[in-house]
């Protein structure tokens, strides 16, 4: 009965995501919303590999057709790197398609923000930062 | 019990997955978020099923809670010989806390068999030493801090042991310290440090470290609640003391109690916090110098209500804390 129970708990987790720290520099309340998250697909034109974030670039067509160069955080390198991401990565898919899903910055929030997941061109989903959708799991992405 | 449960629960979870993802996506749910890329292009494929699962980069679907592994290594004189990599979890390797990974593989300690108290601050103190790490700033870790931090920041702690001393590092924050186990005292008047004046001891199978003389400039984080936000300042009578053991090849266990009669009602000892030795031999030690860094230029120009809203989290409980213990 313990482990039906402890199993149905954790089903229940897999269902609803666990949104957590993912080695958080900072508390991410503090620079973005994470009620305004959005799906943003367009093209890779840069990755910056810094501590404490590392950062990736892409243009995006907005509303009027005007092309707007995104900047999102990722969590840090180290991290990446030991989750399967590496700079190496972004530079093999580097100009080509790519969508985000990421949340806007509270300061210049139409065009800088902090990406949950995404995937380059290669079609690989990589977790690149926190997840602070409640329940925005990898199967309800849109990508 | 409850830990086989967990794992046959782990299980279920990532059996579940592929199949999970693939109902998703034959149900044809509708589209969320309504971004501004939407416009960038369409996605009718995800609406057509049939699609083999996502690939996600990181292997976590091979996670699991390790084992034991051989029995403890020991050095020449007879001491557990703690020389290794360790990660802040039940996995020995790096995780990420976004990734849906059950919790008895995520986090350092069980809080139903082992439970911990958070820090009782006496009521003068909590204002002067309840403060968070000031937004977006790197300072040194400190100690107990540069090990206890790892909770959020899932980095590794390594450890050098040859005669007469024991090398702690950290990669984030980036910390050296040096403990001398030649049976030497404390100074008489030692001076205040970053990672203050460790001496350490054997007793039994248990490396003792005892640190005092730790500028109060730095903030025990993840020392009870964990996370920044909930960080706390000490005064000058602070006194650490670590306790490190390794009961098999694979899993480092460690206890830190801080005492401070200025600011805590009673000293404060947390769980036994298990470490896991990292399995990868291509895991190389990182570079993280923290200094390519905007975001004090990004706090300065956010709402003074934020920014009040992060000074006093902490204090009034309303802080998250993040994943990696309960």
């Amino acid at each position: 009965m313990k482990i039906r129970l402890a199993g149905a708990a954790v089903a229940a987790g897999c269902l609803l995501g666990f949104a957590g720290t993912a080695s958080a520099h900072h508390g991410f309340n503090v620079e973005f919303d994470g009620t305004k998250c959005m799906d943003l697909k367009g093209t890779l034109t840069g990755v910056i590999w810094e501590n404490p974030h590392a950062y990736l670039q892409m243009d995006v067509k907005d509303a009027a057709g005007s092309t707007v160069n995104w900047r999102l955080e990722m969590i840090t390198p180290n991290a990446l790197k030991r989750n399967g991401t590496t700079r190496q990565d972004f530079t093999a898919n580097m100009g080509k398609e790519m969508n985000a899903r990421a949340c806007p910055a509270k300061v210049d929030g139409d065009s800088r923000g902090a990406a949950e997941y995404i995937k380059l061109s290669d079609g690989i989903l990589r977790i690149v930062g926190q997840i602070p959708e409640r329940g925005m799991t990898p199967e309800k992405l849109n990508f | 019990m409850t830990r086989t449960a967990g794992v046959v629960a782990a299980v279920v979870c990532f059996a579940l997955a592929p199949v999970l993802l693939d109902a998703q996506r034959g149900s044809g749910q509708g589209r969320r978020g309504g971004g501004q890329g939407e416009q960038g292009g369409t996605t009718p494929a995800a609406t057509q099923g049939a699609k083999p699962p996502v690939k996600i980069a990181g292997d976590f679907d091979k996670v699991k809670v390790l084992d034991p592994g051989p029995p403890t290594p020991r050095t020449a004189d007879g001491h557990p010989d703690l020389s290794g990599r360790y990660y802040p979890n039940h996995a020995g390797r790096m995780l990420q806390g976004a990734y849906r990974i059950p919790e008895p593989i995520m986090r350092q300690y069980d809080p139903t068999k082992t439970p911990q108290e958070n820090p009782v601050f006496r009521p003068d103190a909590v204002e002067k030493y309840q403060h968070p790490t000031p937004y977006g700033s790197c300072p040194p870790g400190g100690t107990p801090t540069s090990i206890t931090t790892q909770a959020t920041e899932h980095g590794p702690l390594e450890i050098v042991q040859v005669p007469g001393r024991v090398w702690l590092l950290t990669e984030f924050p980036q910390t050296i310290r040096m403990v001398p186990t030649d049976g030497r005292k404390h100074s008489p008047d030692p001076d205040p440090s970053f990672n203050g004046e460790s001496v350490g001891r054997w007793e039994g199978d248990t490396l003792v470290i005892d640190t005092v003389a730790i500028d109060t400039r730095m903030r025990n984080i993840s020392v009870g609640r964990t996370g920044d936000a909930n960080a706390w300042l000490h005064s000058e009578k602070e006194h650490v003391i670590e306790r490190f053991s390794r009961p098999s090849k694979n899993y480092l266990m460690y206890t830190v109690t801080v005492e401070d009669p200025e600011v805590l009602v009673k000293p404060f000892t947390s769980a036994p916090h298990a470490w896991t030795l990292a399995q990868d031999p291509n895991d190389v030690w990182t570079e993280y110098v923290c200094t390519a860094n905007e975001e004090p230029d990004v706090y300065k120009n956010l709402d003074q209500k934020t920014k009040q809203e992060y000074e006093r989290s902490g204090r009034d409980g309303t802080a998250q804390t993040g994943r990696g213990r309960q």
